[in-house]
């Protein structure tokens, strides 16, 4: 029998859960908000600050994708309860999965749509460093056509992202409130899952 | 003050016709002659004190840059306008604004161009008296290989072996086809971009 303490998420994990909700969150938000924002006159100006911010955001959701899955890969997540059906393990699995392929494509085709750019500005890092294009397509003589591929793929799987983000948040809210058991509270730093069904 | 300062397109038109003999040599005297009796007094610019500065809007937010490096030869007398003229030469990759985003783009193809034509050059044509101290100088600027015509208003205060020179020209940056693919219409990067310099001068 496992220990409750076992059914926990490292804290790595839970670290890394959570800080790339918060930015995967204000991702969208902003996202949202500042590709309508940038044909505003009134708020062009702060809409370019925040797609200088996105860019920077979204690198870094790119580089601790990559550190996720390394540490995911080492350490594998606590079994899911007993009590689930086939098809909600497939349903959790696919959905995890899915969330991977997108916190990587996503990032990747925002930068491949920043190195196609015609306008070719650079991405300075939270204004600290420069993060190159991806040579390929910033050496390109006619870059349109390829940046307006990357910016569909970008928004549309942004979309998907948001969809993900529901029946994940909705799965969570329903093991934690209706199955009663350890799913959310493993994944929440000092909350105990011993009262809670194990299996 | 009279100094041999012989420009090389001077010499370019009458080197390259010698084989015409007599007509040639008779040319490259009266160019000499020329340059002799026109030019009035040569100033020296002193850097340290001295700035080529620009500024703009983009997306509604205002940039200044100035221009690191650059050298002008100036030769200006207010009493001989006829015989004064000043050659400015910038390189374009030395333009800071302060924000790397602007900083990194502006040497690229679409702006300026900097890889295959480092050097914008200001070439004066023509100086007109304002009265005072205030003169106008027309002239040509040159970059990326487009040229257009470009006015320099500007204020000369001599002060014994030195000399002041402030002034402004509004440029207009597609006429050098400065991000004519990036913004074209000028929804970005406003089309005009007023320059201003602070020159301080020295008797060369």
């Amino acid at each position: 029998m496992t220990s409750p303490r076992t059914q926990h998420y490292s804290a790595v994990a839970m670290t890394l859960h959570w800080a790339m909700a918060a930015a995967i969150i204000a991702l969208l938000a902003a996202g949202l908000w500042m590709t309508d924002a940038i044909r505003q006159p009134e708020t062009k100006n702060v809409a370019f600050r925040v797609y200088q911010w996105h860019k920077s955001l979204g690198l870094i959701v790119l580089v601790l994708t990559f550190m996720r899955i390394g540490w995911r890969l080492a350490n594998p997540p606590p079994p899911l309860p007993d009590g689930m059906t086939g098809f909600e393990r497939l349903a959790a699995h696919v959905t995890h999965v899915a969330f991977y392929a997108l916190m990587l494509a996503i990032p990747l085709a925002g930068w491949a749509m920043v190195s196609a750019s015609p306008f070719g500005l650079p991405t300075i890092v939270f204004g600290l460093f420069e993060w190159p294009h991806i040579p390929m397509l910033a050496g390109l003589e006619d870059k349109k056509p390829y940046e307006a591929i990357f910016k569909s793929a970008h928004e549309f799987m942004a979309w998907g992202l948001l969809a993900l983000l529901v029946l994940h948040v909705a799965a969570a809210l329903k093991h934690h409130f209706i199955n009663r058991d350890t799913v959310l509270a493993r994944m929440l730093p000092g909350v105990r899952t011993r009262n809670r069904k194990i299996g | 003050m009279i100094t041999m300062s012989i420009d090389t397109r001077m010499l370019a038109v009458p080197g390259a016709s010698l084989r015409t003999g007599w007509w040639a040599a008779a040319l490259l005297a009266q160019q000499i002659s020329f340059a002799m009796c026109a030019a009035a007094t040569t100033w020296i610019v002193v850097p340290a004190d001295s700035q080529i500065a620009f500024s703009g809007q983009h997306a509604g937010n205002t940039f200044k840059g100035v221009f690191e490096k650059w050298d002008a030869a100036i030769s200006f007398d207010p009493a001989d306008l006829a015989g004064s003229k000043a050659t400015v030469t910038v390189a374009l990759a030395s333009a800071k604004t302060g924000d790397q985003t602007y900083d990194k783009t502006l040497p690229t193809a679409d702006w300026f161009d900097a890889a295959k034509g480092p050097s914008g050059v200001f070439e004066t044509s023509a100086f007109r008296a304002l009265g005072g101290d205030k003169f106008e100088a027309d002239g040509t600027l040159a970059i990326r290989g487009m040229k257009a015509p470009v006015t320099l208003a500007f204020e000369f205060k001599p002060a014994g072996e030195t000399a002041k020179l402030t002034g402004q020209a509004k440029l207009k940056r597609l006429d050098y086809g400065v991000g004519k693919g990036s913004d074209g219409d000028g929804s970005w990067v406003s089309l005009d971009i007023p320059v201003e310099i602070s020159v301080s001068l020295k008797k060369g």
